[in-house]
């Protein structure tokens, strides 16, 4: 296999202070490994006796998980209450 | 490329979370920075799109479910698909061309390797494919519009990548031949292995530079390049202007399909953005140089810049999702 890898340059920052650029690439990727295992389990129940005959979509599926995901992001209360 | 059932999760996962990006987290930046589009930048929802447009391009290709590592597992699969014999016409590689350094220096869109790789166009197909970029149509709609009224007996596709373009004007200008051109061997190989067989009689890729085709003089009475000139610097977006002049017959059009910058300062800011987050370093240098004057100079008589929606409802405004600045750059050379 050729070797990709390119020599190390320091990856880009965005926020003001970098430990959380860093951070915000742990969080992803355990966000990444979650909706991996999710979609294992989905599988397996999918298989067991009984399952719901109509099994979920999954483009639709990874859609509502990103959406629960991201949403904290928009900055947005919930229920009103002081600014 | 069939990725195992763990990786086709976390490209599904990435494709999932870009669509949110690009759509609702878009959406709120454009309209928190409406009160200050100057100062923009600063916001926290900015700092978060940046983040993910920049690392959410990381995930789809780096790491061990990420498309490159996919395409190597399956290396010998995928390199049998263009191993079959072709015939002889369809495909031409030059193994002593020296590719440019903008071209060999940074890995394009984060895809390691960028399309010097031989999985490299496989790569790229899968990373389009769901129609991230270029909106699944947009290649027929662009040639459609190029080709209609006008009558092309010969076409050169610039920068023709796995051959999306080259086919899409093959099959716009029904009589017409056209030549693709790209420097990545991976992409020409591609291109000519999946080329449609109805058309095949009408098609050939080279591997090539499109500063320095080594096409013959005279002989095109179309050029054209789909989102080529943007991943080129100033001076060889020059030099690509006079070797199209070259190849032009008298009287041929040009015509690019490429990104200039939104005039809305927010859009602005984010396009400029893109630029360094997405690994497209010569993003901005083509919008520097004044077209106008540059095919005058080379011998064209007017140049026209005309923003291109590459789906019905694109251009509006407020703008319904992230989406690059799409612009048709056409100029006809003097008869
Ligand atoms: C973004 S891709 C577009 C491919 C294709 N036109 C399409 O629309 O799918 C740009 C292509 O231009 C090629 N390229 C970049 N510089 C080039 C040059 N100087 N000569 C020929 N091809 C070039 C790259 O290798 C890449 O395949």
């Amino acid at each position: 296999m050729p070797d990709l890898s390119p020599p190390p340059r320091p990856e880009q920052t965005f926020f003001a202070d970098p430990a959380l650029d860093r951070l915000m690439g742990v969080t992803m990727a355990l966000a990444a490994e979650v909706y991996v295992l999710r979609s294992r389990l989905l599988a397996l129940e999918s298989r067991m006796p009984g399952a719901a005959s109509e099994s979920l979509v999954p483009d639709e599926d990874a859609a509502a998980f990103v959406r629960r995901l991201c949403e904290p992001l928009l900055g947005e209360q919930q229920a009103r209450g002081p600014l | 490329m069939r990725p195992d059932a763990d990786s086709a999760a976390h490209q599904r996962f990435v494709a999932a979370a870009r669509a949110y990006w690009r759509g609702p987290l878009f959406r709120e930046l454009y309209r928190e920075a409406q009160a200050a589009p100057d100062t923009a930048a600063t916001l926290t929802t900015h700092r978060y799109f940046a983040w993910l447009e920049r690392h959410l391009q990381r995930m789809k290709y780096s790491g061990p479910r990420g498309l490159s590592a996919i395409a190597q597992r399956q290396r010998d699969d995928l390199l049998a698909q263009v191993a079959g014999p072709l015939p002889p016409h369809l495909l031409a590689l030059d193994a002593s061309l020296a590719a440019p350094d903008y071209w060999t220096d940074h890995d394009i869109h984060q895809q390691p390797g960028g399309l010097r790789d031989e999985l490299g166009a496989f790569v790229y197909r899968e990373a389009v494919g769901g129609g991230v970029v270029g909106t699944r149509g947009l290649h027929e709609r662009f040639a459609a519009r190029v080709v209609r009224d006008r009558r092309v007996k010969r076409v050169l596709d610039l920068g023709c990548g796995f051959g999306r373009s080259t086919v899409a004007f093959a099959q716009a200008a029904d009589q017409a031949h056209v030549d693709g051109i790209d420097l990545s061997e991976s992409c020409v190989t591609l291109a000519a292995h999946e080329s449609p067989e109805a058309l095949r009689g009408r098609l050939a890729f080279r591997q090539a530079d499109a500063a320095a085709s080594g096409m013959p003089a005279g002989a095109y009475d179309l050029v054209t390049s789909t989102m080529l000139l943007h991943e080129m610097p100033e001076s060889a977006v020059r030099a690509l202007i006079a070797e199209t002049a070259r190849v032009l017959r008298p009287g041929g059009i040009v015509a690019h399909l490429d990104f200039l910058p939104p005039a809305d300062p927010v859009l602005r800011l984010l396009f400029e953005g893109h630029a360094r987050r997405n690994n497209e370093p010569f993003l901005l240098e083509h919008s520097r140089i004044d077209l106008a004057q540059a095919y005058a100079d080379a011998g064209f008589a007017r140049v026209d810049v005309v923003a291109f929606d590459e789906e019905d409802g694109a251009l509006a405004q407020p703008p319904r999702a992230w989406r690059l600045p799409w612009h048709m750059i056409v100029a006809e050379k003097h008869a």
